[in-house]
């Protein structure tokens, strides 16, 4: 009795599984997408522009945003957390406020590229609800200069591009966003060995005209990091030999946050 | 031949073979559907922590997110050519989904369901077929059993013909558990909605761009309709290839090993498939039909639902005729 019961339980199951199955193949082979005309409920944007909403109306909201090379993305950090992640930390104690980070550092980028980024205009409406914009850039373009011969030819050239464009940078920000603290990241070195002393003072020279562009701008801070780094290469280097790990980022971030602690709404 | 069909039926169950395969399909279901629940809740959770906020309650964000960190892959100067455009256009299918209003992160029964039959399709559900079909002829041979089907006085052809139904609707029995074990072990986790939601389907990879103008908006029911379709066609394709091995060879070991090293051998050589032009005419590189309804990101020229299908249909026929020609002809000495 169970055993034919069984049967015409499976004989049903079967018969309504290869039905329905059927239909599903007959429809799959005549699948052909049709160019969709609006089906879903919402209107196409421009496809280059990012999904973040601007955060600017939000008042309850403290936007961060990274850009620049892979210093402002975090590259070596073996915790993944960068610049950004110790940033909301350490201002959480700060402000009541939700913290919301962006990056849009770029592993390797140089002042040329992140000038055409921002020439570009695709990243306006995150720089204009940006409250704090951290910038990292320009150690790949010193990095260069290293290997060459004409070091002191190549060093002034690369200078005055470099102090240029960031003044350019600097500039297109606040057309963009007046109130918006700019945090600009110095350069350090990250070699042990190849501190000849003219090294030295190419990275000295190059940080101190890179502060002398924001001089004049109040809401604009120079955060020197070649004295950190100096003499904790090992504790603060990560195995990269060239960014920072963990420990180099959480003290970055510190320093961030302790410069730019007294423009935030206290609790 | 009713009869017939009845007596391999009650075989086949009688074997425990059935509930083997179904026991294996439900664990792997639920094994999977955790997977997914608790790989969704990290990463909302490691995304809360990156925007500092305590929780994430808007798929748009996950979303927004995964854009950017694959245009900071696109942009990355120490990223290989290919694995920039994965990035490239995976960006561009977000952005896209995005852009029409498609949730692509949250899970429902529905879309958990699609999932995991498309994600099946190219190996799990074939070896739940082969569990079933290759012992099918050579376990009556290995058992000595096969003398007692022949000494009845019914045509071979017969015999073989009601394994072969007996095993067609088992199979079809298979998918049927297949979906209502995914549907209620879902459904527990993400909630029994979401069959009407949307699904963007037919995207294209034109010269290493998304190309989204032959883009069409199917409904979360039909997808799934069409999926279990391919899912069907691809067990009977296994199925009948399973069951020729199964007549060739005498014992039930040997065609089990031949027919699982085939498929999960061959499948490999799917890789090989953009420069080489031999391994897309073997079943076990054509199986993954799904992809052609989703739109495939690696599509290799010259392959298409078409041809997948009808690569897939000679190697059925060409089975079916060998099994049933040799079964005919072979001397059985048991």
């Amino acid at each position: 009795m169970y055993k034919q019961k069984l049967w015409y339980i499976s004989i049903g199951i079967t018969i309504i599984s290869l039905v329905v199955i059927m239909v599903g193949f007959v429809k799959a082979m005549n699948f052909a997408p049709v160019p969709a005309t609006g089906t879903a409920n919402s209107t196409p944007q421009n496809a280059s522009t990012v999904a973040n909403e601007p955060a600017s109306s939000n008042h309850n909201m403290v936007h961060v945003l990274l850009m620049g090379d892979s210093i402002a993305k975090g590259t070596g950090d073996e915790k993944g957390k960068g610049i950004g992640g110790y940033l909301v930390d350490l201002l959480k104690s700060q402000t009541p406020k939700d913290i919301k980070v962006d990056n849009v550092g770029v592993d390797g980028y140089k002042i040329d590229d992140l000038d055409a980024l921002l020439k570009s205009g695709k990243q306006d409406s995150m720089i204009s609800s940006a409250d704090f914009l951290i910038i990292a850039i320009g150690s790949s373009d010193l990095q260069e200069i290293q290997s060459l011969k004409d070091q002191e030819q190549t060093f002034q050239t690369k200078q005055d591009t470099h102090i240029m464009e960031l003044k350019e940078i600097v500039n297109k920000i606040r057309t963009l966003n007046k109130k918006t603290q700019i945090v600009v990241i110095g350069s350090y070195n990250p070699l042990s060995l190849a501190t000849t002393s003219d090294n030295i003072t190419y990275l000295d020279t190059w940080n101190y005209n890179s502060q002398l562009v924001l001089a004049n701008d109040d809401k604009a801070t120079f955060i020197p990091t070649y004295d950190m780094f100096k003499n904790n290469l090992n504790r603060f280097i990560s195995s990269d030999k060239l960014n920072p790990n963990s420990t180099g980022y959480q003290t970055i971030a510190y320093l961030i946050s302790t410069a730019v602690e007294n423009t935030l709404d206290k609790p | 031949m009713y009869k017939l069909v009845k007596n391999e039926f009650y075989k086949m169950v009688g074997k425990k073979r059935l509930y083997i395969t179904l026991t294996v399909l439900f664990v792997m279901i639920a094994a999977f559907a955790y997977g997914q629940y608790d790989s969704l809740n990290r990463t909302k959770a490691q995304l809360a922590q990156r925007l500092g906020v305590t929780v994430i309650t808007d798929w748009k964000s996950v979303v927004g997110q995964q854009i950017l960190d694959n245009k900071a892959r696109v942009d990355s100067p120490y990223q290989d050519e290919d694995r920039r455009v994965q990035a490239r256009v995976r960006m561009e299918q977000s952005q896209f989904n995005l852009d029409n209003n498609i949730n692509t992160v949250d899970l429902t029964a529905a879309n958990f369901t699609t999932k995991i039959i498309s994600q099946s399709m190219s190996l799990f559900l074939p070896l739940l077929m082969i569990l079933l079909a290759a012992d099918l002829v050579s376990g009556e041979m290995g058992g000595g059993t096969i003398k007692f089907l022949l000494v009845q006085g019914i045509p071979r052809w017969k015999i073989l013909l009601s394994k072969y139904i007996a095993l067609l609707g088992l199979e079809a029995v298979v998918l049927f558990f297949a979906f209502v074990f995914s549907i209620l072990i879902s459904g527990l986790l993400f909630g029994y909605g979401g069959w009407w939601e949307p699904v963007a389907t037919g995207f294209k990879i034109v010269g290493g761009k998304l190309d989204t103008s032959n883009v069409a908006f199917v409904a979360q029911w039909e997808y799934i309709l069409m999926a279990f379709g391919l899912a069907y066609y691809v067990s009977v394709v296994v199925g009948t290839i399973s069951l020729m091995i199964s007549v060739l060879v005498r014992s039930s070991i040997a065609s089990l090993g031949i027919i699982l090293s085939l498929l999960v051998g061959g499948s490999q050589l799917t890789s090989y498939m953009v420069s080489w032009n031999l391994p897309r005419y073997l079943f076990t590189c054509n199986l993954n039909l799904m992809s052609y309804i989703s739109g495939s990101l690696q599509s290799i020229p010259g392959m298409d639902m078409a041809f997948s299908v009808a690569v897939l249909a000679v190697w059925t026929i060409a089975a079916i005729i060998v099994s049933f020609v040799y079964f005919n002809k072979q001397d059985i000495l048991v």
